[in-house]
């Protein structure tokens, strides 16, 4: 036993001979230096948003090292920073927009520090004493080369609020502050010294306030309301923000200003405008928009026919300027195969685009610029989309244009005014200005300026005798006689 | 051959306008100088015709007259139912049209007023540019007068009386002619001609009435004597079925001789008939 066992010794002890001789160049080298640490020190006076750094001398800056995160004001940041380089160079984005880079040996210093604790730090408050949101706000020195970022940054400053803003560690303490309304208004006070007064106040504190409920009492949504005492120029922002004033509702406008005289102005769901001016808000406390100085796109009507072999299950009717093919204009009805049916749309234009979808919406036809003041009846049949005459084949249709009435004075005087106005409200122009309708005489009349169908109809002859006709449809494609 | 056409539609014109313009204020009327003068009024019962030497001539045919305000307003026929406002004496009249807006209740309005005067004797020129149609203008009133009666003979003899210049009693092609020529004159002027528009009117329509009246008068000339007698006139009235005929029947050189033909067949018809 002891042989083997000496044999196995003097083995083991050969073997560890080379190892022995081989151990200097066995022993495991140094890691290489794949990342380099250092401090990132934020003694700016504002937030580190963003830190990029790279070797001195690259071409281009890797990922944010902050990610999501920032670096506040006296914080501190350990960034790793990939490579074994050690001149690296910093760029720095703080909240403010601004940028500032540095160049630092990591290696001999890995503590990197933004800003001057020994410059201070100036601040201002800024005051929006006027009545529209304060969006933007530059400050920079008078000599400064452009205005600076916009030291908001994504926040905004809403009417009779304040904020606190940094501008960073600088000696500077005169500034031009500049404000950028909701409204794209520029407001600036210059040469503002900011190491004296910190505040700095827009809009007149002073001011008194205007309060007026305003109701809407149109059939409309109204979209935007707007007040101003330097319209048509300046409208000012929408007072209604972002919300819609719906048919029946009312909101309380509040203003700032010592004017009592000020422009209001609507604008509805379908774009019509209402204005009223020199609403004295000094002694008005209620405005009622009614929408009738807002003309809605006048009615345009057209009878179809459907002399197809199959039922027309939906109609569209839209302006050729417009993109979308709006409602289908047979609603819950359907256009059966002979039948006729009336379709009307409130277009601003004459010509208008048609879009008929058969039964089951197995397919459809489609004819475009079609002038709805000079066709009354369109024929829809097999090539009516290219058809020279779309009302070919039907009667000419003898009564008013459509859209209209006709108006046939039968008396034994000529009708010298007419007038047609919304139910209820104030006579309004005489709608045949200069002219007259002469005895026997007939006139196809439309609803004016493209409002709406129905209206107080007064018809005064010469003879002085008033012929009132309320709450007329003045679409109904029917003959009124005037006697 | 238009103011032809027309005659018709003026004829139909014209129920009484009660009083007429007062008398005293009938007549012709001057604006201006009376050797040159701007314009001519011409006023008779229930017409006026306004002539001026450059501009459009109007002739109102009243269908109502009223007083107004020391006014007499005449109503003229048509869509616009135009208004002539008089004011005057025997010696000065004024005049005012008002614009077709203007409600009653203020009249005149804005209207001009135009003053006129009475001068001895009208100048040549105007008399023989206008001196036939004014005098048809009474005339038509006198027809329409005895007309409007049950009695169809008795219009015919008015008729027959007006235009037998000659005072033989039957109307030659040359009275009948006459008669028409006054009738285009008062269509042109009625629709609001200038002076160069009447006198070509005036020619043109003479030649158009001296072929209408001899048509006229050898359609009905039954007893050849060329001319047609208030018996004939008569006669033909209850026949004018059978008298259409006679008419179409014969060969015309012109058609448009058949049109002033049968134009004053309706003419005298009418005036027959209402």
């Amino acid at each position: 036993m002891r042989l083997p066992s000496l044999a196995m010794a003097a083995c083991l002890a050969l073997l560890s001979l080379p190892s022995l001789a081989q151990s200097p160049q066995r022993q495991p080298a140094a890691p290489p230096v794949r990342e380099r640490e250092a401090t990132i020190v934020n003694q700016t006076g504002q937030t580190l948003r963003e830190l990029y750094a790279a070797p001195a001398g690259a071409a281009e800056f890797g990922p944010d090292l902050l990610g999501a995160d920032t670096v506040p004001d006296r914080g501190s940041f350990r960034a790793r920073i990939q490579g074994a380089a050690c001149d690296i160079e910093f760029r720095a984005i703080y909240q403010d927009g601004t940028e500032e880079r540095r160049r630092q040996n990591i290696c001999q210093n890995r503590r990197v520090q933004f800003g001057d604790p020994n410059i201070p730090l100036r601040e201002a408050t800024i005051r929006n004493e006027t009545d529209a949101a304060l969006l933007q706000l530059f400050a920079a020195p008078p000599n400064a080369p452009g205005r600076g970022p916009d030291r908001l940054g994504e926040s905004i400053i809403g009417a009779g609020r304040e904020m606190r803003i940094r501008l960073g560690r600088t000696r500077e303490c005169v500034f031009d502050v500049t404000a950028v309304y909701e409204d794209g208004e520029e407001e600036t006070r210059a040469g503002v010294n900011l190491c004296r007064e910190t505040r700095v106040t827009f809009g007149d504190p002073d001011a008194p306030r205007r309060e007026a409920r305003v109701t809407n009492t149109a059939d409309r949504m109204i979209r935007e309301f707007y007040a101003s005492h330097r319209a048509p120029q300046l409208w000012g922002p929408d007072r209604l923000g972002n919300e819609m004033l719906p048919p029946g509702g009312d909101f309380t406008l509040r203003l700032r200003g010592a004017a009592c005289l000020w422009d209001l102005r609507a604008v509805y769901e379908d774009d019509a405008e209402e204005t009223r001016t020199g609403v004295d808000l000094c002694t008005t406390r209620e405005i009622a928009f009614d929408g009738s100085g807002a003309p809605r796109p006048p009615e345009r009507r057209v009878t179809l026919v459907n002399r197809h072999a199959a039922m027309v299950q939906e109609v569209y009717l839209s302006g050729t300027a417009e993109e979308d093919w709006g409602p289908d204009r047979l609603g819950e009805e359907v256009l059966p195969r002979g039948a006729r049916r009336e379709v009307a749309a409130r277009l601003r234009d004459c010509e208008a685009d048609i879009r008929i979808v058969f039964e089951e919406r197995r397919a459809a036809e489609e004819r475009a610029a079609v002038n709805l003041c000079e066709v009354a009846v369109i024929v829809l049949r097999p090539g009516w989309t290219l058809a020279e005459r779309l009302d070919e084949g039907e009667p000419q249709e003898t009564g008013p244009r459509p859209g209209s009435v006709r108006l046939r004075n039968a008396a034994e005087v000529p009708v010298a005014e007419l007038y047609a106005d919304p139910p209820g409200a104030p006579r309004g122009p005489d709608r045949l200005g200069r002219t007259v309708l002469g005895v026997g005489e007939a006139l196809d009349f439309a609803p004016p300026d493209g409002g709406e169908c129905r209206a107080d109809l007064v018809a005064v002859f010469r003879d002085g005798r008033e012929l009132r006709l309320p709450d007329t449809d003045l679409c109904a494609g029917a003959e009124l006689v005037l006697r | 051959m238009r103011p032809l056409l027309l005659a018709a539609a003026l004829l139909a014109a014209a129920p009484a306008a009660a009083q007429g313009v007062p008398e005293g204020l009938r007549g012709t009327w001057v604006a201006g100088d009376c050797a040159a003068p701007a314009a001519i009024l011409h006023l008779t019962a229930r017409s006026a015709a306004r002539l001026p030497a450059e501009g459009e001539a109007r002739l109102f045919r009243f269908r109502t007259l009223r007083m107004q305000d020391g006014w007499s307003v005449g109503v003229g026929g048509g869509a616009e139912a135009p208004r002539l406002m008089l004011r005057g004496d025997a010696d000065a009249l004024d005049s005012a049209e008002p614009d077709a807006k203007t409600l009653d209740d203020r009249l005149p309005g804005g209207a001009p007023v135009t003053r006129w005067r009475r001068c001895a004797a009208p100048t040549p020129g105007f008399a023989l540019l206008h001196g036939e149609g004014l005098a048809f203008l009474g005339t038509l009133e006198r027809l329409e007068a005895a007309c409007q009666g049950p009695a169809a003979r008795d219009c015919l003899a008015a008729l027959v009386a007006e235009a037998d210049v000659s005072g033989d009693g039957a109307l030659s092609v040359a009275e009948i002619a006459r008669l028409l020529r006054g009738a285009a004159w008062a269509m042109t002027a009625q629709d609001g001609a200038e002076p160069m528009e009447l006198a070509a009117a005036a020619a043109i329509g003479g030649v158009a009435a001296l072929a209408a009246a001899r048509l006229l008068v050898e359609s009905l000339d039954y007893d050849g004597n060329g001319r047609l007698s208030a018996a004939e006139l008569a006669q033909d009235r209850t026949r004018f079925p059978d008298a259409t005929g006679s008419a179409a029947g014969r060969p015309l050189a012109i058609e448009a001789l058949a049109t002033g033909a049968g134009l004053l067949r309706g003419l005298l018809e009418r005036l027959a008939g209402e």
